[in-house]
């Protein structure tokens, strides 16, 4: 069973309470995903975020087919961190912790995902040529389109996205 | 504070950051930023500051002033303006300049970002 992780830091010009809120919104996320993933709420994002709310979507992340997901908004502390685990969906396993910081400056926001994906051997194998790729272009255009919406901070750090 | 203004900016001087406002049609080439770069090099010597460039009329900033006109001591740039246009034209300038980066809609929290570094 194999079970892949994906780490991405960012550093945001903004303060903790802006960043706060506009990431732990479910309805930035569609602001924040390529349009031709057609990231569509279908509801229980009305409400400030609160654990135990679910959260349901759906997008179209590989070869044009549609998917239904349900997550679930498992842990939260107010200004630190969150959790989302994927209760219905495309994955296995699919854990997604949220973390910010404060940093001189602004704030550090860390993402952190483990996540299996489902048919075993073959998708295994399909992970490199497709799901890696596509993960690594979702967070690279989250980072272009947070760069636009609140600039960016330099660090001695880098913003990073790693596959472990 | 320090004040200096001349036919094509004004800009005050504090101990954390300075706020810039470049006169309406100007084009700011980098021979007008080089005077606005000695100002800053006297006042701020090797001490970190932050810019903020309070964006209330339209010009024009040469690329070179991203290039060739930045101190090293300059921590970043904070764009103020409420106008999208304002907003468009410095996320185009944001890769030239290579710092922290940042737009506010207000003065107030353009200063509080950049007190935020100190």
């Amino acid at each position: 069973m194999k079970i892949y992780t994906l780490k991405a830091k960012q550093y945001l010009p903004v303060s903790i309470e802006k960043a706060w809120e506009f990431l732990s919104n479910p309805k930035n996320l569609k602001t924040i995903t390529p349009e031709y993933m057609k990231f569509e709420i279908l509801s229980g994002a009305d409400r400030k975020i609160y654990p135990g709310q679910i959260i349901q979507y759906t997008v179209t992340p590989i070869l044009g087919i549609k998917n239904k997901w349900v997550t679930e908004i498992t842990h939260i502390k107010n200004k630190e961190y969150f959790v989302d685990e994927q209760r219905f969906g495309p994955y296995s396993f699919w854990h997604h912790k949220h973390f910010i910081k404060e940093i001189p400056g602004g704030i550090e926001m860390e993402d952190i995902i483990d996540y299996k994906i489902p048919l075993g051997i073959l998708g295994q194998l399909i992970h490199p040529m497709i799901v890696k790729p596509r993960l690594k272009e979702v967070f690279e255009y989250r980072k272009k389109k947070l760069i636009e919406l609140f600039g960016s901070l330099e660090t001695k750090a880098n913003n990073e996205i790693i596959f472990v | 504070m320090e004040h200096f203004s001349n036919d094509f900016f004004q800009v005050d001087l504090y101990d954390q950051y300075a706020i810039l406002t470049i006169h309406e049609n100007v084009d700011f080439s980098l021979n007008r930023a080089s005077i606005l770069r000695d100002k800053l090099k006297k006042h701020y010597e090797s001490k970190g500051f932050i810019m903020i460039s309070h964006r209330k009329f339209e010009h024009k900033t040469s690329p070179e002033v991203y290039k060739q006109g930045v101190l090293d001591n300059m921590k970043g740039l904070a764009i103020v303006s409420s106008k999208t246009k304002e907003r468009d034209k410095a996320i185009l300038e944001q890769p030239l300049f290579g710092k922290s980066f940042a737009f506010f809609s207000t003065l107030e929290e353009a200063k509080a970002w950049a007190k935020s570094f100190f």
